[in-house]
């Protein structure tokens, strides 16, 4: 198993005391897999990426495991650490505008991800074989003329080729776990799917992990293989993409589901979209037990005192409900 | 049904740089960002006209033109079955209301929310905005001096709907006022907005770049592309059977929960300072011909909605 | 994405200055300005009454000594318990003249010179990032002119100019301070302007003047009011350099920059608390003012949480 999460908990310090974000979250994924991690603002997605990568600011605090091929990252030293990033495991983020140096071309920033590549493989620096991968992985990525890119800079590209090139580096440093982070949120509809197919082409090619993180159930539908829903921090449901979206069992995914606009949904014109009375909660101010219970149509008592675990159904499902346990 | 809004020919275009005076002197020409190029609709009224595309399409600037917003460059634009000009300003303004995008940015942060509300009155009616944050689900004596951002996006979002009803606006443009939004609370602005068009006889254009709400939503849509519409009628029309290419590579680019596979159109997003000539999508079209890139092809009748494409206009 | 619940809480006068003394040297900016600004208050409001009632004592109250008075046989006096900070030529004890100088020759002009640009600066920046086009350009040249030149050498060439006696010098202060205030009200008005709440307000008409105050000036002000408290230190530091140089004088008062000049020229080395202690007393002010506006600034820009 390649990327094991055991026990992952993230907190922050605010000036309004320690705020729980990411509670007790626990993942196994497999190189290959592509596990769409689906849920809106405030649930601690982005917080997620951002503890595998040990890039949360210095106010979070964070414990469990993160294991990578059996390294735990979140062990490492602040030194050790950066030698991970990139090769072992990768991010891409929201906001391609901020994403590349703007100060250098991409033909520099790619150069650079080929020689980081080649240093930890143990091999020497050659200029040429650097400038080939370069080429080769924008090539890849589908642009038609590699070495004008390669001159140009990031203000000169549009939000949908700087992905790209991103992309490209991640070809190029062929990382074990790929984080996406909304990448395509920014991005026009028909540049999206542009750059969703691709991600599967790397998938395809690398054999990678990735975990693609949005708050889309639609997309996260087009391009995972598993399905994670996550709530105020927590993981509610876990499964097979097709078995979740066709079956889901966490009323909160129902209702997602229910209420999403989807082209699927509208057979006839009449069809009226649910909506979740209420809203998510703030993380300063959960409910106790069931952190869904305020909303849910099927509260029961003991969700009102009790959290449930997370448990697994005989449909090789995990669920956070005491519907079913 | 008549015609609440009507444009012809309607232009606007931006200028692209800044021109100074050393610039004038050295006998630079301006260069300009051909936001709306030449766009004729009509919205009839009590219908939601959806109108979608990506960025750069133009669609936000012709929400503002047919806000009053902005004035076009050239072209006609009827309201109400008055013409548009100066003089009938005041009228139009009186009667049209506009929701944006982020809720947040759309209020003043330093207002309370009465005083939001009130805005379109030119003074604090209290009765008129308990009766508007009725109407939108918000409770009066709960909320009415917050400030915007001890509100949720949610009721944010109420709060701008609630803005636009007070004075009993009969036309709407609402620009993506979900996009901002969570997914489990897009649903209940939309249906909020379905229940305010019925119950107060509203007219909507409502703009957006997601096709599944604009499905929801509309009665009639029309397709906008690098400042240009190229397909426009009933929704079921335009979505079961896409005539122009554009609009079907829209359809299969767009992820549902029904279909693994994604087939986006190849290229990118044109500029609107230098449209290809004639058929401004020909370079990304699968069947482009050689007319396309010669001579811009005109908004005919086909099947039941109009369409700009040779394809179909031989 | 717009998060469901807003997570901000009021932070209101207690969680601000609960921010700022999170950092040890924003405390005691604020310590310092903060007993600045009672003292000025309490103080000044004695003086100007004592003015109206034509009785002079009444300004002496809370002094240790009286600071006008002449007297040969005090004169010249080191620090001690008595004088705290010794006597100068006159006789007269440093501290209670510190003390008496402080309403009216740092904190007068300090806030007449800064809440005068800043109402200045308003509506001439507001008015160019709004309206653009020619004003702007205007705006922008005149301003990079007063800008190029620093501030203290455009203060001895204006107060020259005018002949000026100590009002005169606050007015010369403001004919060069607003510049920089216009700059940074126009460059927030552009922040401002793009916003939605903006269109907003000019598809429902709402009337100019209420659009300048309640909806460009309220919005605009927040990092300025950061930048006039370090202003405040600034304008006391360069008038009681030009003071200490013979410019905007006025017999009679004391002040502090005059103070420090005369004890220098009179009585530096030997006697030389009368140097020293009128300087250290604008340094301390003005130190108070920076150490708190920084601060601020750090608060406002972001750094504030940890």
């Amino acid at each position: 198993m390649l990327l094991k999460i055991r026990d992952l908990n993230v907190g922050y310090k605010t000036i309004f005391g320690k705020l729980n974000v990411l509670s007790d979250i626990s993942l196994d994924i497999d190189r290959n897999e592509i596990v769409g991690i689906v849920g809106e603002s405030g649930s601690g997605k982005s917080t997620l990426g951002h503890a595998i990568t040990r890039l949360l600011p210095p106010s979070a605090i964070v414990s469990g495991s993160v294991n990578i091929d059996g390294v735990n990252m979140l062990s490492l030293s602040e030194n050790a650490i950066t030698k991970y990033r990139g090769t072992t495991v990768f991010m891409i983020l929201q906001n391609p505008f901020t994403s590349l140096n703007p100060v250098k071309t991409v033909g520099y920033q790619l150069l650079e991800a080929a020689r980081i590549r080649m240093e930890r493989d143990g091999e020497s620096w050659n200029e040429d074989r650097g400038y080939d991968a370069s080429i080769n992985a924008l090539k890849d990525l589908r642009f038609p003329d590699p070495e004008v890119i390669m001159r140009k800079y990031p203000h000169q590209l549009s939000g949908g080729q700087i992905q790209r090139v991103v992309l490209a580096m991640a070809l190029i440093l062929k990382p074990k776990v790929l984080i996406a982070d909304e990448p395509t949120s920014a991005l026009d509809v028909t540049i999206q799917a542009q750059v969703v197919n691709l991600f599967k082409d790397l998938n395809r090619e690398l054999n990678t992990a990735i975990l693609f993180i949005t708050h889309d159930i639609s997309l996260a539908y087009v391009i995972s293989t598993r399905l994670v829903v996550l709530y105020a921090g927590r993981i509610m449901e876990d499964g097979e993409v097709d078995s979740v979206v066709k079956e889901p069992m966490h009323p909160y995914t129902q209702k997602l589901i229910a209420g999403v606009p989807d082209m699927s949904k509208f057979t006839t014109p009449d069809v009226r979209l649910e909506s979740i009375p209420g809203q998510p909660p703030s993380f300063m101010n959960l409910p106790s037990g069931c952190k869904f219970n305020p909303r849910c149509p099927f509260v029961k008592d003991i969700c009102k005192s009790q959290e449930p675990q997370l448990i697994k159904t005989d449909s090789r499902r995990m669920v956070r409900c005491w519907l079913y346990e | 049904m008549s015609d609440l809004v009507k444009i012809e020919n309607i232009k606007k275009y931006y200028l692209a740089y800044k021109i100074g005076i050393l610039d004038r002197l050295a006998g630079r020409k301006p260069v300009y960002v051909r936001a709306v190029d030449d766009v004729s609709l009509e919205i009839r009224e009590g219908e939601v006209m959806g109108l979608i595309g990506e960025s750069g399409s133009g669609k936000t600037t012709l929400g503002k033109l047919l806000v009053t917003l902005e004035t076009p460059d050239s072209g006609k634009f009827y309201f109400m079955g008055k013409e548009v000009n100066n003089s009938t300003l005041n009228f139009v303004r009186n009667n049209v209301a506009m929701v944006f995008q982020n809720p947040y940015s759309s209020l003043n942060p330093r207002l309370s929310v009465r005083e939001i509300i009130s805005e379109p009155l030119g003074h604090v009616d209290d009765k008129k905005v308990a009766e508007a944050m009725e109407l939108v689900g918000l409770n009066y004596r709960e909320h009415a001096r917050k400030r915007p951002r001890e509100l949720s996006g949610g009721q944010v979002q109420r709060v701008a709907v609630a803005r636009a009803i007070v004075k009993n606006a009969k036309f709407i443009v609402l620009d993506e006022p979900t996009s901002a939004l969570d997914a489990s609370l897009q649903a209940q602005v939309l249906n909020l907005l379905l229940d305010l068009k019925s119950k107060l006889g509203l007219t909507y254009l409502f703009i957006t770049h997601n096709m599944a709400v604009a499905y929801y939503v509309a009665d009639r849509v029309a397709i906008m592309y690098a400042g240009k519409i190229v397909e426009y009628g009933e929704k079921e029309s335009v979505f079961r059977k896409p005539a122009h290419p554009y609009t079907q590579s829209l359809m299969a680019s767009i992820p549902k929960m029904s279909e693994k596979d994604l087939k986006p159109p190849s290229g990118e997003v044109p500029s609107l300072i230098n449209p290809p000539p004639g058929c401004r999508f020909n370079p990304r079209c699968p069947f482009a011909m050689d007319i396309c890139s010669k001579k811009e092809p005109p908004l005919i009748d086909y099947e039941g909605r109009k369409v700009a494409c040779w394809l179909y206009n031989k | 994405m717009i998060e469901q619940q807003s997570t901000e809480k009021q932070m209101g006068i207690l969680g601000w200055i609960r921010l700022i003394a999170r950092d040890p040297a924003g405390l005691l900016g604020l310590v310092i300005v903060f007993a600045f600004v009672i003292w000025a208050i309490v103080q000044g409001s004695l003086e100007i009454l004592a003015a109206e009632m034509h009785d002079p004592r009444l300004a002496f109250l809370l002094l240790p000594h009286n600071p006008l008075g002449i007297s040969q046989t005090t004169a010249l006096l080191p620090p001690s318990w008595k004088y705290i900070m010794g006597t100068n030529a006159d006789g007269q004890d440093i501290w209670s003249r510190i003390l008496y100088s402080i309403p009216y020759s740092a904190a007068y002009p300090a806030f007449v010179v800064v809440l005068s640009a800043i109402l200045i600066g308003s509506l001439l920046g507001i008015a160019a990032g709004y309206f653009g086009g020619w004003w702007d350009e205007v705006l922008m040249r005149v301003t990079d002119a007063f800008l190029s030149v620093p501030a203290i050498v455009l203060a001895i060439v204006v107060a020259v100019l005018l002949h000026a006696s100590f009002i005169g010098m606050i007015y010369a202060f403001i004919i060069i301070w607003w510049p920089i205030y216009a700059r940074l009200f126009r460059a927030e008005t552009l922040r401002v302007k793009s916003m939605d709440f903006i269109a907003a307000a000019q598809l429902y008409r709402v009337s100019p003047l209420k659009l300048f105050t309640k909806y460009l000036f309220i919005n605009t002000i927040d990092p300025i009011i950061a930048y006039a408290m370090l202003d405040f230190g600034n304008v006391i530091l360069t008038a009681s350099i030009l003071n200490f140089i013979g410019v905007g004088l006025q017999p009679g008062t004391p002040i502090l920059g005059e103070m420090a000049s005369d004890g220098v020229s009179y009585g530096f080395p030997r006697y030389w608390w009368w140097a020293i202690y009128p300087s250290l007393a604008v340094l301390v002010i003005a130190l108070g003012f920076v150490l708190l506006g920084d601060r601020l600034q750090d608060i406002i820009g972001g750094r504030g949480a940890y």
